[in-house]
């Protein structure tokens, strides 16, 4: 069941008439746990034991780790193993078994063994850090565990933000659960807005707008000429964002509309000034369990300039690995990495640009920023390696080829992207919810009265969101 | 409420001009409504038919028709666009409820391509297939959705604000699609003197097309004489159809692809039936506008000479 189905609409309409009933705020905690579990259970029934399977396990290993010196690291040990464990047999299988017969084949052992037929459960990546960050909280003492397991299923399974993010802490989380949420008419209607602004971004932009032209590049890459790689790229960079921020905003929109609070994931990323500023504006929800949990365990910034880089650069594999099983996405984590360590010493310049009253300097570090995270995302759409630097050398040769593409579709893709970008730029310091809380309500009320509309005509190619493949 | 009210009456405003303009409902063959109707081959029914190829297939059969000629229910349309029927059939000798017929066309342009093109969109709809196997969940969409489509002119894709958009910015406004696509996946070629017919369709897909020669057509028989078997063994068939348009592409094809060397050779080795359209006499002369699809006028005549002959190369074997 994706959010952009009308299934959907139809399950959220009979959850959220449940969560209305004048029944025991328990009652509707379970309800809302039966809900998100048939949500789950959609996509693959099986696979809902995956999900029992950690927040069990978990649920036992916080409290153990709770219990005392003797066990803690044992039963922390337990958490990571299974949840990692979970994780590295059905996302990373495949991959590791087809590196173990290419190394083989390169000391000259032919190993053939029968290719195995692992379906990857759906937002395994997501729930699983998820559950890792509450029993690393509780391991840190930064949390006691949480004294209902009703209150913990719920922030596992919790169906808004269950199969791609974002990835929500516990401490910030289940307090929410301690007493009776239901949305006010301002926050179902705020919700509601963002889940249709969510849809359209990825109905409308996303699937409808910039995939068929990203495809069209990145199905072909050694046809593209220089015109086409670019177009290719800047589509895939506007699909991406708008795919994944979409959703995420469905995400906080339906949670809104049953009074609960999930925090943005998004914050204008391509408006970003430095590499280290659009991390803290992309999938921010990754980006800071990445940091806590991988950065600064490792170190951090304590270690000296060059031990920092290097954690850095780890970092950013791991995160680039968890995108998904192929070298192409390491490699992207990999040049961020770069990016950011190269990024380092130029901090004091990027701030002096910041706090300048002249804007050229922020416009031409944001250009770089955008166009650098560009250039990484030919390496996340690409198939693997090769056909990644094949493009980049393409878009890094000019030549007049034409793009392949119509004169229209090329103009509407450049407009709307141009459009987004300066979107982006407009609200960089702001929020949504600043901008909506400034605009007159007639405006609004055109705002996403078109919205709706261009979401009802547009058919939809029926594509799932690129980050449930995570 | 204000902007609802809005959009309801400007939706309502919507259908009425495209209705006006000749746009009437039709559904969208997109991997859903595909991966439904894959979804009802494996009934583990014997008399099961599932058809598979490319566009000229989906747009010759009508599937009434080949029910009405050969008795029992609805065939399955699960034939794609500029597609080999290759990755499907090994799909369904992969799936032990699958039992009955496989009726898979021929089409050297898609069956002996050397670049393995046209075995994407099969891959892809069959990924799809995998990743949301037709549950309660998914068929109560498909029933939502095809509700919409059925009764919708603003959910025609060609409708869409970036066709709409597009088509504007030309200077024009979308045409009406001679292409209607039904619920059964089913697509008629509704060509009139209206309708702006892309030239030479298939020639020009045919002058790009890399042909698989030597080991790499043994390399494409012997998965579907694999696949066949499988097929057979667990009591089903595999029949292969092999049909041309009159005109220029024939004789092009023809000219390239020899049936001797192709067409027979997959019939022999995979000991599948043999559908040989080509050589009945009512279908000699069959209308194909853009020389490679026929006219929705001409899909009864051709339906009935396929559910004939499939019958008559069936009944000795039951």
């Amino acid at each position: 069941m994706i959010f952009n189905s009308l299934t959907f609409l139809v399950f959220l309409l009979v959850v959220w008439s449940l969560h209305q009933l004048p029944i025991s705020w328990r009652a509707k905690k379970l309800n809302l746990l039966l809900a998100s579990y048939l949500f789950y259970a959609s996509w693959n029934p099986p696979f809902v034991l995956l999900l029992w399977i950690s927040t069990l396990i978990d649920w036992f290993a916080a409290r153990g780790i709770a219990r005392g010196a003797r066990w803690r690291r044992a039963f922390l040990a337990l958490s990571l193993a299974t949840n990692l464990g979970l994780l590295g047999f059905f996302k990373y299988g495949g991959f590791l078994l087809e590196n173990m017969i290419g190394l083989a084949a390169l000391v000259g052992i032919e190993y053939r063994p029968a290719a195995p037929s692992i379906v990857l459960p759906i937002g395994i990546s997501f729930y699983t850090f998820q559950t890792l960050s509450y029993t690393l909280d509780v391991y840190r003492g930064r949390m006691a565990p949480w004294h209902s397991f009703l209150d913990y299923a719920l922030y596992v399974s919790f169906f808004p933000q269950l199969v791609a993010g974002p990835i929500v802490r516990a401490r910030q989380w289940l307090p929410q659960c301690l007493e009776p949420r239901r949305a006010s008419p301002t926050q179902l209607g705020w919700g509601l807005s963002l889940l249709v602004v969510g849809l359209v971004e990825k109905v409308v932009l996303a699937d409808g707008l910039f995939a068929p032209v990203a495809d069209q590049v990145f199905g072909a890459p050694l046809d593209a000429g220089f015109m086409a790689a670019w177009l290719g790229t800047l589509a895939f960079s506007a699909q991406i964002f708008c795919d994944f921020s979409g959703y995420s905003l469905c995400a906080v929109g339906v949670a809104s509309c049953l009074g609960f609070v999930v925090p943005d994931n998004f914050r204008f990323p391509y408006a970003a000034i430095g590499f280290s500023d659009f991390w803290r504006r992309w999938h921010v929800s990754l980006s800071t369990w990445l940091r806590d949990y991988v950065y600064v365990p490792l170190g951090g910034n304590r270690k000296g300039a060059l031990r920092t880089s290097i954690h850095v650069l780890v970092t950013m594999l791991i995160g680039g690995f968890w995108h998904g099983a192929g070298w192409h996405f390491v490699a992207w984590g990999g040049i961020h990495g770069i990016l950011l360590a190269i990024e380092r010493p130029l901090r004091p310049m990027i701030r002096r640009a910041v706090v300048s009253p002249s804007p050229w300097g922020r416009l031409g570090i944001g250009a770089a920023t955008f166009t650098g995270v560009c250039l990484a995302w030919v390496f996340f759409r690409a198939a693997n390696i090769g056909d990644a630097m094949h493009l980049l050398s393409t878009m890094l040769t000019p030549t007049r080829a034409g793009s392949g593409l119509t004169a229209v579709d090329t103009a509407i893709v450049l407009v709307t992207i141009s459009c987004m970008l300066a979107g982006q730029w407009w609200l960089r310091d702001s929020s949504l919810e600043q901008m909506t809380a400034r605009t007159p309500w007639w405006l609004r009320a055109l705002v996403l009265g078109a919205l709706l509309l261009a979401l009802l005509l547009s058919p939809g190619e029926n594509r799932a969101f690129i980050y449930f493949q995570f | 409420m204000l902007a609802l009210l809005a959009v309801m009456l400007a939706t309502w405003g919507w259908e009425s001009y495209w209705r006006g303009v000749g746009f009437r409902p039709d559904f969208l063959d997109d991997a859903r409504l595909w991966a439904h109707e894959r979804g009802r081959a494996s009934s583990g029914n014997p008399d099961t038919i599932i058809l598979l190829g490319s566009s000229k297939l989906q747009a010759a059969v009508d599937l009434d028709v080949f029910a009405a000629t050969a008795g029992g229910a609805k065939p399955i349309q699960l034939a794609l666009t500029g597609s080999s029927p290759l990755p499907i059939l090994e799909d369904l000798a992969a799936d032990d409820r699958f039992v009955g017929i496989g009726v898979a066309e021929l089409s050297p342009l898609g069956f002996f391509d050397s670049s393995g093109s046209s075995e994407d969109l099969p891959r892809e709809m069959l990924a799809h297939y995998r990743a949301f196997r037709a549950g309660p969940f998914h068929r109560l969409e498909h029933r939502l959705s095809s509700l919409v489509q059925r009764h919708a002119v603003f959910r025609v894709s060609l409708l869409s604000p970036r066709h709409v958009l597009g088509e504007a910015l030309r200077g024009g406004r979308p045409a009406v699609n001679p292409l209607r696509v039904g619920s059964d996946r089913s697509i008629q070629f509704q060509f009139d003197e209206r309708t702006r017919v892309p030239a030479a369709v298939g020639l020009s897909a045919l002058g790009r097309a890399p042909i698989a020669t030597g080991a790499e057509a043994d390399a494409t028989i012997e998965r579907l004489s694999a696949a066949a078997k499988t097929i057979r063994r667990r009591g089903g068939e595999v029949a292969l159809v092999f049909f041309d348009c009159q005109g220029p592409y024939r004789e092009e094809i023809q000219g390239r692809y020899p049936l001797r060397q192709y067409w027979q050779r997959a019939v022999d080795h995979s000991r599948s039936i043999p559908l040989d359209l080509a050589i009945r006499p009512e279908l000699q002369a069959l209308g194909c506008p853009d020389g490679v699809h026929l006219a929705a006028s001409e899909r009864a005549t051709f339906t009935r000479s396929l559910a004939e002959m499939l019958e008559a190369e069936l009944a000795p074997r039951r």
